[in-house]
């Protein structure tokens, strides 16, 4: 399902689902910091050779950076659900998609709905 | 001479185990990628055009793009981490044999030079006649004890020649975790793709803070979000909705006479028709899991607490709906009280179709649904509360069951 109103084009569906899709790849993105942050605090394999800090702490830097990404696309993930679930972002601004879903902005403007 | 050098410590298969973990977060960084990169071409220019679109392309196309750089820091840091995992490994076990052959080296040495110290007392305690066979026998020690020496100083320098190797190694992966390794920053990936050169270096560039839009630099989502308004509005942070709206309107126009229509129209209606039931749903399917789930179970006073509390959430924010419902219609007489006024700019348009008899409707349909809406799930929440006040209690799951078909709960 979707609407149009001049330059603006939103298939509601597609944005649902690229919501859940972004939403998905931020998942994936905290697992792979969880277990960097996991494999970091595991430096008593080392023995106490200097790698063992340097391992430590890239996978502290690692993680960090993990989050920021998995942030991100939490972020984005939640832009694009705001679009899909009615609140959606346009060039125009944000528009309640209760009037581009049915039909009344459509109706408003003189078109047909 | 140098002394035998030492036996590196840490265990090989625990550093190959780490490393392996390393390597699975590369795969589910590579796996995002794909999904945003997808993601983003998918949805570009088919459902969403324009700027905003334009700008959602860039910014899934930017973490893609993030991710990949992240992906490949971390198979480079598994690759060093596996890498020095080998290279203990072959330390470990080169220095080992060879301490042990050293030691077998010392031992003969020190024999040799014991059998010809033994052997010289005695020569000069026979006759002459018969130290020629002393001699023999000497000189048998002195070639023992020079071979063996021998053998000792060989096993010595291999030993040295494997340390010296694994140092290097040492250095070469703490380089690369590092990311001083200038033989492989470019493996890492450059600033643009987000991840600093080298390893995971301390800088990485506006991950969704700032970035894209808000100064040019990084990339991803800007602080205010996707569109020229603000995009992100969390549906659990509704409250913070009016003031978020107010401000970008006053940068925006710094008209506060046509602030209400438009911030209600634009900002705070929307986010309430579309989420407050969602975010209700949301809680009561959260509150009914968390306390009925339980019920059976040795957990059950934890979980009632839970629920009560979560239904107790649900129902404040039920109440909330109405009041936010009762701002819809108000929303939809104050667009009445706009029109014909002249209106330029953006909130022009929108107080234009705002103040249109169909479009005051439906604000007010919308408002009727979600009073409605909003009364409904208010019912099942208190129903709900109490269910899990019950399993506070410590009602047996019949009486609940009971107490559930007495509320119409399903």
């Amino acid at each position: 399902m979707g609407w149009s109103q001049g330059g603006i084009v939103v298939q509601v569906g597609a944005l649902r689902a690229g919501a859940s899709l972004i939403s998905n790849a931020g998942l994936t993105a905290q697992l792979g910091e969880t277990m960097v942050r996991s494999a970091g605090s595991d430096v008593g394999a080392f023995g106490g050779e200097p790698v063992g800090a340097a391992f430590s702490g890239a996978c502290a830097r690692g993680g960090d950076a993990l989050g920021s990404i998995t942030d991100a696309l939490g972020q984005l993930a939640t832009n694009t659900a705001a679009a899909a679930e009615g609140y959606v972002v346009t060039d125009n601004g944000a528009i309640p998609s209760a009037f581009g879903l049915n039909g009344a902005m459509r109706v408003a403007r003189g078109q047909s709905p | 001479m140098s002394a035998f050098p030492e036996t590196p410590k840490g265990s090989p298969e625990a550093i190959e185990a780490v490393a392996e973990q390393l390597g699975q977060s590369a795969d589910s960084l590579e796996q995002a990628e794909s999904t945003l990169s997808e993601t983003a071409r998918g949805l570009s220019g088919v459902s969403w055009s324009g700027q905003a679109e334009a700008r959602f392309t860039a910014a899934a196309g930017g973490l893609s793009g993030v991710c990949g750089g992240a992906e490949a820091a971390l198979r480079t840091c598994a690759s060093a981490t596996r890498k020095y995992a080998a290279a203990l490994a072959t330390a470990k076990r080169v220095i080992e044999r060879e301490r042990e052959e050293y030691e077998a080296g010392q031992t003969a040495e020190a024999n040799a030079a014991s059998a010809i110290n033994q052997l010289g007392m005695r020569r000069m305690r026979v006759e002459p006649e018969r130290q020629g066979s002393f001699d023999d026998a000497i000189d048998d020690a002195n070639a023992d004890l020079e071979s063996a020496g021998n053998r000792a100083q060989a096993a010595l320098r291999r030993a040295l020649r494997a340390r010296e190797d694994f140092d290097e190694a040492q250095s070469e992966a703490i380089g690369q975790l590092e990311g001083t390794d200038s033989t492989t920053s470019s493996v890492l990936g450059g600033p643009a793709a987000g991840v600093s050169s080298g390893g995971f270096g301390p800088a990485f560039p506006a991950a969704g803070t700032g970035g894209w839009g808000a100064g040019g630099g990084g990339f991803g989502v800007p602080a205010g979000g996707l569109g020229n308004y603000t995009g992100v509005i969390p549906f659990d942070q509704l409250g913070e909705v009016d003031g978020l709206a107010k401000n970008r309107h006053d940068e925006l126009y710094g008209q506060t006479e046509v602030a209400d229509g438009y911030i209600a129209a634009t900002f705070v209606a929307g986010p309430v028709i579309a989420g407050g039931r969602s975010l209700l749903a949301g809680l009561a399917s959260s509150a009914a899991t968390r306390s009925g789930g339980s019920a059976a179970g040795g957990a059950a006073t934890t979980a009632g607490r839970a629920g009560g509390s979560t239904a107790d959430d649900a129902a404040r924010a039920a109440s909330n709906v109405d009041a936010r419902a009762l701002n819809i219609e108000k929303t939809a007489e104050v667009a009445g009280g706009y029109t014909g006024l002249p209106m330029a700019g953006e909130a022009g348009k929108f107080l234009g179709y705002l103040s249109q008899p169909t479009v005051r409707m439906a604000w007010q349909m919308e408002a009727i649904k979600l009073k409605r809406a909003g009364q409904q799930e208010l019912v099942t929440l208190l129903a709900t509360r109490e269910m899990s006040r019950s399993v506070h209690r410590g009602l047996s799951d019949d009486a609940i069951a009971a107490l559930m078909r007495r509320a119409n709960v399903k």
